[in-house]
């Protein structure tokens, strides 16, 4: 019986057009477009070589200067630093020998003085380290026992495929939207026939539910796979622990896509795919999907909302996967992830008990 | 032996609205219950409340001597259901649709699978095994709608209006398949809003209106109950006052007029009305034109319980 559900629901699932372009074709495309992109960038003479930076000690901080040192060394390095007193970096500044300098104070600072490429990608890497230390210091979990791996990418723009991935795992929510609608009588006609099987709907809805789970986790997972051989993007050593990461995004995506179809408005299929689309797109933005930055701003005005925010907490597990050496804040996203999950599952499983309607 | 099901004094509110006020109902066993009204007179409310999708502010329902209750799974087991609008998967063919609802209520895999190839012959929608729903028509996603509600072989049947923009052919297909299913044994509820389909299939029918039952009986019960039994329509040209005072004497006479050369009769009662008139006319020395025959229908019962015609509804 259990076998019947689950064997239909992934032929339906599999079978919907919309679902496979939103949380397969959608993501590929876009990490290829944003991969042929940065490619370019890279590939410009502007950057072809490394950008010459001064960085003035005025206090030692011992995370920034790993991050300065993971980009200005190997083959692929971004930057080249020179060492002046601040005087003669001012100096190198103006005469334009060099094209920042770095203040490391209470805060780090960066001075430019153009507007151009190297800048800006200057000002990026200041941003996100800043983001990634701020995160650091919100929580005591995070504490400094954090060490850098010398061997995990720490690029800038690997940070907006964790955003895709992150992104991908939300838009779960419309296998989570379709799913309800079939499934509850007041939504569609299909669902008040379906609700009028001898079969208890918790089993219809646990067996659907994990089968939509295990869809999602292997459509997210070819996402990934496609990232990093065929994109050749580099996810560091720990692949394995990925997955976990991507299982609970999704089951965020898929419950919070149920929770939608449960509300009472919007009461179309095409207002509640709106407000479903919405939601995540909300959340990856917020999760620097589209723009930098944001994610830092939020984090320094309502930290809370990143703690909240599935898409900040799939990019965070990963990033900090990838960069750091011991797990404790991998844990602690993958913590806040599976209570997000569980919340929305339960909230989910309680709103789609009902069985009798006060109208259809 | 108690009735198939049961309804005692079932109100239902939608807000203000009174859906369904103090309402009776008992089904019997092989039996094929009409419900009839027009749209919004609580037909579909009715099937709904029994079947547990709907809350209900008053009343009590039985189905097979129990209530019926969200939960009450051996019941359900029991019971198929056509709804109004198609309840398919747009992304499974003909046969996966028909095995997945059946698959709800019969865990045998191979009896499942006798089930469902004997729905789809059922439903004659063999040529289209292999097609999706959005690839077949108006009639044939009906009977897949029909067949999905079926293929278990329930022992009580809701049809809610299961024709609703079918064409004729496939219209009659439905309406036979349904005396068929009948005809082996099982107890059905068909409503609609279309009394010749309700006349034509129907051993017992309920009129409903504004939520309550109205009248109930047979064809044969509820057309006695009113005054009007049968209208002749005779086209006569130029025809004489004696004549039309000749008809009025005929016994069982209650209603005359002559306008633009086309006569209408109607008589309470009797026999061979028709035969008594045309003798009458026999001594007329003009032409005579079209003639009809029409016994009261059940749009006439309505109209004369109501004051409203059915098919203004409609």
């Amino acid at each position: 019986m259990f076998l019947h559900y689950i064997k239909y629901c992934f032929i339906t699932s599999l079978r919907k057009k919309e679902i496979i372009f939103w949380t397969l074709l959608f993501p590929i495309a876009l990490s290829t477009f944003m991969y042929a992109g940065f490619g370019k960038i890279n590939e410009t003479t502007e950057l072809a070589k490394p950008i010459p930076v001064a960085v003035i000690h005025n206090q030692k901080d011992e995370f920034f200067d790993k991050a300065i040192e993971s980009i200005s060394k190997g083959d692929k390095k971004i930057i080249t630093v020179k060492n002046f007193s601040i005087n003669n970096a001012t100096k190198a500044l103006n005469s334009g020998k060099i094209i920042g300098i770095f203040y490391v104070d209470d805060t780090i600072s960066l001075s430019v003085k153009g507007n151009n490429l190297k800048e800006t990608v200057l000002s990026t890497f200041l941003d996100e380290y800043l983001q990634r230390r701020d995160s650091m210091n919100f929580s005591t979990v995070y504490a400094c026992k954090e060490q850098l791996k010398s061997h995990g990418s720490q690029d800038n723009i690997i940070s907006n495929f964790y955003a895709i991935l992150a992104m991908t795992c939300l838009f779960s929510v419309f296998t989570g939207l379709n799913q309800i609608y079939t499934l509850q009588g007041n939504l569609s006609a299909l669902g008040a026939r379906r609700s009028l099987a001898p079969v208890p709907k918790s089993i219809i809805i646990f067996s659907e539910f994990i089968t939509a789970l295990f869809l999602q986790f292997i459509i997210t997972s070819i996402g990934f796979f496609y990232m990093k051989n065929i994109l050749k993007l580099n996810f560091g050593e720990r692949i394995l622990e990925i997955f976990p990461v991507l299982i609970l995004g999704n089951a965020c995506g898929i419950a919070l896509g149920i929770l939608v179809g449960c509300l009472k408005f919007p009461r179309t299929e095409g207002g509640k795919a709106g407000l479903a689309t919405g939601i995540s797109m909300i959340l990856s933005v917020a999760d620097d999907l589209c723009a930098p930055s944001i994610r830092i701003m939020i984090e320094r005005n309502y930290p809370i909302l990143n703690r909240i925010n599935p898409a900040t907490l799939i990019s965070d597990a990963l990033y900090s996967l990838n960069v750091y050496e011991t797990k404790t804040r991998y844990y602690t996203n993958l913590t806040y992830l599976s209570i997000i999950a569980i919340i929305l599952c339960v909230i989910s499983y309680i709103l789609t008990r009902r069985n009798r309607y006060a109208s259809l | 032996m108690s009735h198939v099901i049961e309804i005692n004094n079932l109100v239902k509110r939608y807000n203000d609205l009174l859906a369904l006020d103090h309402f009776n109902l008992t089904v019997e066993e092989g039996e094929i219950l009409g419900l009839l009204g027009p749209n919004g007179s609580g037909k579909t409310t009715t099937i709904n409340c029994i079947l547990s999708l709907l809350t209900y502010d008053k009343g009590s329902i039985k189905v097979f001597g129990q209530e019926m209750k969200p939960n009450s799974y051996d019941l359900k087991k029991d019971i198929g259901v056509v709804m109004q609008d198609v309840a398919v998967f747009d992304e499974l063919t003909v046969y996966e649709n028909i095995d997945y609802f059946c698959g709800l209520y019969i865990k045998d895999k191979s009896l499942r699978k006798q089930y469902v190839e004997e729905t789809i012959d059922f439903v004659e929608l063999s040529d289209f095994r292999k097609f999706k729903p959005k690839k077949l028509s108006g009639g044939l996603l009906r009977r897949l709608n029909i067949a999905c509600g079926i293929a278990h072989k329930p022992k009580l049947i809701f049809f809610d209006e299961p024709t609703v923009a079918v064409d004729p052919q496939s219209r009659n297909k439905i309406l036979d398949g349904i005396k068929d299913l009948n005809k082996k044994g099982a107890t059905i509820i068909y409503t609609s809003h279309y009394m010749e389909e309700i006349e034509q299939l129907c051993s017992r029918i309920i009129i409903m209106d504004k939520g309550k039952s109205i009248a109930a009986g047979t064809k044969e019960e509820l057309k006695a109950m009113i005054h009007k039994t049968e209208k002749i329509q005779i086209e006569v040209f130029d025809l004489e006052t004696n004549l039309l005072e000749e008809i009025k004497s005929l016994k069982y006479f209650e209603n005359a007029t002559y306008k633009n050369n086309v006569l209408n009769v109607s008589f309470k009662g009797g026999r061979n009305n028709l035969a008594h008139v045309m003798n009458v006319l026999s001594d007329h020395s003009g032409h005579l034109g079209r003639i009809y025959s029409e016994h009261p229908t059940l749009n006439d019962v309505f109209l004369e319980i109501t004051g409203t015609e059915l098919r203004d509804y409609a």
